[in-house]
């Protein structure tokens, strides 16, 4: 099967379609031409011979992106290397307009939750996303610290020491800290640590709230349900390389070489199975309990053509579903090449 | 902004155990104090005997420097070592807004200690005696001095190497005490002798020690000491990178 | 081993069977040493620790250069008596020698017994050593046997080379192993005094907090500022005629204490003795010392009895 040869390797270029540049979002469309507000281009991180971070070149926009890899992989680093606190080895690391290292200025327009832990444990939540508020110059720090506080729905706890928090607690008031002057940009490293389910969707559903307003979120994580569930746009990074970008959707399309599942149910399985095999874009067919299992080179010819092949033979279609349009696919393909 | 991080520092300075051991170890001279002073031995060679051993031997070398050793190691503290700075960091704060509001923290919480507690020894001990008064304010001033210059370096030390207190530590006792002794350039290098040459100045008037700086000197020196530390301390904080995580 | 597994169904309403293979893993049937054999590996574990064996070499320097230092007198003092042969007399005697190695012994502890101590409390790896054949108590008992040992050590090495020296640097060896014998239980006991004493109060400050830096500024206050307390003291009272209690001030410093000790031990009084302090019946000192033992380890008892784990 003849198969465009796609760019699914390797970084992409920075004169590309950048992923979630105002297409995403769908909220402000006059910013499609806007510069990216996070730019990396060809980035790489050296410690001694260990390459942490190689060759990375990507842009964002308004949206939420997340940054997917295992551990080790480099999304901690590049987190760092974009809020400021790691000069890059190489190449150019822009955010809000400018480079980030060595530029205060720049945490106007960011906000920032470090995956570290501990954090003055003797203050109150209230306290703490003052004492951010303050240090941000903001003239009213008591009102935007309490909206902060009621945002992440720590409005409860606030007046009690966060040293006496749950880890989920402790969570949610840095991300209220890095809220209180209301960024445009959004750094968060592995930001459902901790979490229960319950505290994780409504993190979740914040977030793509602050996207929502028009605001760039970038979380990391190394959990695909919570990548699969929020980012509009992933990048997935796999010792220290850009592995792919954009839909994950999309990306599983572009991995051509290697064959897409669809579960098929259908009134009279064998027969299917039978025709399909007659078929072309599909080259593999397994008869499993009430289902069929069918592996087909190619998606959107496989697609066209099982309502054709079915009605040929008389048959009904209750289900055609793709099977392994999963992230984990996705992402496990790309660790394993 | 430079208040509030004060404020926050102090908080994280001061409610901790630690205030209060140093408090215990600054009230010594002060109970010294008291013993000489029920004592009252009445020559003024034991009140020299007594003033040269506590206020140099005790407090300017051993107290004085320990209490900002702490206060100055403790003002950034473990926030460098585990990366919590950050939270620090990560506002349009100018870095030498933070070094100064950390600084003037430590070097507060040391001179109120050391200095008040030679004040108070001084005051209790010397009270009456010709020379007394002068003496006191002397050596309060030149352990306030002293206090000032020691936070300042232990703050720039504190961000330059994980080990400061150690460091400090060695700094303190080999280098200013045994090498000292041995190297007569290294009086210049010292803060104990700007400590006790500006103590001189300020009243002492040599009447305890001999051979310390002159008084334009030990300013000077001290002044050069201090603003290059807080220098140094300001550069290493533009140019915090996160340490590697394992 | 394989096992019988429980059969399972599927949501379909077939059976599913499973075994479990025998990868070869074996119990341990032998012998288990007990509560002995902890302690005892603990103990050398601690003892190698205080030399910074078993770790780089940056942790070997402080141990191993303070050991050095304090056989570097010794050394010379043979190396003397060898060459001039008695031209210079008895260049360095054992008694004074703890006053000249006093300082060493004190950086020594200050080192090490927050390296003993100060790791496992940062690391919280207590609930570790609590939950073996060890008694809460054996743990804080081992560390302070191998500091003991490791300070007994670094004390005894220097005394013994000055023994052989004067026995073998001498014409006569037997008659001067004969002359010297006598001072070998004085060493011994003088030593062991001095180990037992800074050891435990070394761990007992040490124990207070996990932070090693702060344990070794702990102990050097301890050490130094008590000794510069018992000079103003003793000084105060000194020029106060009639005090009898300036006597009294080395009992406020350990190290004094310890000095005091080994000159009635030694039944000679110490040279540079600067502050005459040593006026007070010997054991008066061995009181205050054993006293300062007893109260340091009942301290790091407690600490260790009480500390979360």
């Amino acid at each position: 099967m003849p198969a465009p040869p796609a760019p699914a390797a390797g970084p992409v270029p920075a004169d590309a379609p950048l992923p979630g540049n105002g297409a995403a979002a769908g909220s402000a469309p006059g910013r499609v031409a806007a510069a990216p507000a996070i730019e990396l281009r060809s980035v790489s991180r050296w410690y001694g011979n260990v390459v942490a971070v190689n060759d990375v070149s990507f842009g964002l926009g308004p949206g939420v992106t997340g940054l997917l890899g295992p551990n080790g992989a480099g999304k901690s680093t590049l987190l760092h290397m974009m809020s400021g606190f790691l000069r890059p080895s190489a190449g150019e690391v822009l955010v809000a307009g400018g480079r980030a290292w060595r530029r205060p200025a720049l945490y106007r327009e960011v906000g920032l939750v470090p995956e570290r832990e501990a954090v003055y444990p003797f203050l109150t939540g209230f306290e703490f996303a003052r004492f951010n508020a303050r240090l941000q110059g903001l003239r009213d720090a008591d009102r935007a610290a309490g909206r902060a506080m009621d945002m992440v729905d720590l409005g409860e706890a606030q007046h009690r020491p966060i040293g006496t928090y749950s880890k989920g607690m402790r969570q949610r008031a840095k991300v209220a800290g890095a809220l209180v002057h209301d960024p445009p940009i959004l750094l968060l490293d592995e930001p459902f640590n901790g979490m229960d389910p319950r505290q994780r969707l409504a993190m979740m559903e914040l977030l793509r709230q602050m996207a929502a307003e028009g605001r760039t979120v970038l979380f990391s994580s190394h959990i695909l349900e919570e990548v699969e569930r929020l980012a509009e746009q992933v990048l997935v990074i796999v010792a220290g390389r850009l592995a792919a970008s954009g839909d994950f959707r999309a990306i599983r399309k572009l991995m051509t070489d290697r064959p897409h599942t669809f579960t098929v149910e259908s009134s009279d399985d064998r027969r299917l199975a039978a025709a399909l095999l007659g078929e072309p874009a599909v080259f593999g067919v397994e008869v499993s309990g009430g289902s069929l299992l069918v592996r087909s080179a190619d998606f959107s010819a496989f697609s066209r053509a099982i309502a054709g092949v079915a009605r040929a033979a008389d048959i009904r279609l209750f289900e055609v579903l793709p099977t392994d349009e999963s992230l984990e696919s996705v992402f496990s393909y790309l660790v394993e090449r | 902004m430079i208040a509030e991080i004060a404020r926050v520092t102090a908080r994280q300075l001061l409610g901790r155990r630690r205030t209060i051991l140093l408090a215990l170890l600054a009230a010594i001279p002060v109970l010294l104090a008291a013993i000489f002073r029920l004592a009252n031995p009445g020559s003024s060679r034991a009140l020299e005997g007594f003033t040269e051993s506590v206020f140099v031997a005790l407090v300017v070398t051993l107290l004085m420097p320990l209490v900002a050793l702490v206060f100055g190691t403790a003002a950034f503290g473990a926030e460098i070592e585990d990366g919590t700075v950050i939270y620090l960091l990560a506002k349009p704060v100018p870095r030498w807004a933070v070094v100064l509001a950390k600084w003037v923290v430590a070097a507060v919480a040391a001179v109120t200690l050391s200095a008040g507690a030679t004040l108070a020894a001084g005051l209790l001990s010397l009270a009456g005696t010709p020379a007394g008064l002068e003496i006191s304010i002397g050596y309060t001033a030149g352990v306030a001095a002293g206090a000032v210059v020691y936070a300042a370096v232990f703050v720039a030390l504190s961000l330059v190497t994980g080990r400061a207190l150690i460091a400090g530590l060695v700094y303190v006792l080999v280098w200013e005490g045994a090498l000292a002794s041995l190297f007569e350039g290294i009086r210049f290098l010292s803060i104990r002798q700007y400590a006790l040459g500006i103590a001189d100045a300020t009243g002492v008037g040599g009447r305890i020690t001999s051979d310390t700086l002159e008084p334009a000197t030990a300013v000077l020196l001290a002044a050069v000491a201090t603003v290059v530390a807080l220098v140094v301390a300001v550069r290493r904080l533009r140019a915090f990178e996160i340490p590697q995580a394992d | 081993m394989t096992g019988q597994v429980p059969e399972r169904t599927t949501a379909a309403g077939e059976a599913a069977r499973g075994s479990i293979y025998d990868l070869g893993y074996q119990h341990y049937e032998g012998h288990r040493l007990g509560r002995s054999g902890a302690f005892l590996a603990l103990y050398a574990d601690s003892l190698r620790a205080c030399f910074g064996l078993g770790r780089p070499g940056r942790a070997k320097i402080v141990p191993i250069g303070l050991a050095a230092l304090a056989l570097l007198p010794a050394v010379i003092a043979v190396a003397i008596e060898a060459v001039a042969r008695g031209a210079i007399p008895d260049p360095i005697r054992y008694d004074n020698y703890f006053s000249t190695i006093v300082q060493f012994l004190v950086l020594f502890v200050a080192g090490q017994a927050p390296e003993l101590l100060g790791r496992d409390q940062r690391y919280h790896v207590l609930p570790l050593y609590f939950s073996r054949a060890l008694d809460r108590l054996d743990y804080p008992a081992a560390k302070l046997a191998a500091l003991v040992t490791a300070l007994l050590i670094v004390s005894l090495l220097p005394q013994a080379a000055i023994l052989l020296g004067k026995i073998l640097g001498g014409v006569d060896p037997v008659a001067a192993a004969a002359d010297n014998l006598p001072a070998v239980p004085p060493i011994i006991l003088s030593s062991l005094a001095a180990a037992v004493v800074m050891a435990a109060l070394a761990l007992a400050v040490a124990g207070f907090t996990p932070r090693r830096a702060y344990a070794t500024a702990g102990i050097f206050a301890l050490f130094y500022i008590s000794l510069a307390v018992a000079a103003v003291v003793s000084e105060t009272a000194r020029e106060v005629a009639s005090a009898p209690w300036g006597d009294y001030a080395p009992l406020l410093a350990p190290t004094a204490t310890l000095e005091g000790l080994t000159a009635w031990l030694f039944d000679s009084p110490p040279s540079g003795d600067e502050f005459g302090m040593f006026a007070l019946p010997g054991p008066l000192y061995l009181a205050v010392a054993a006293g300062l033992a007893v109260v340091a380890v009942g301290l790091l008892a407690w600490r260790y009895r009480r500390i979360p784990a």
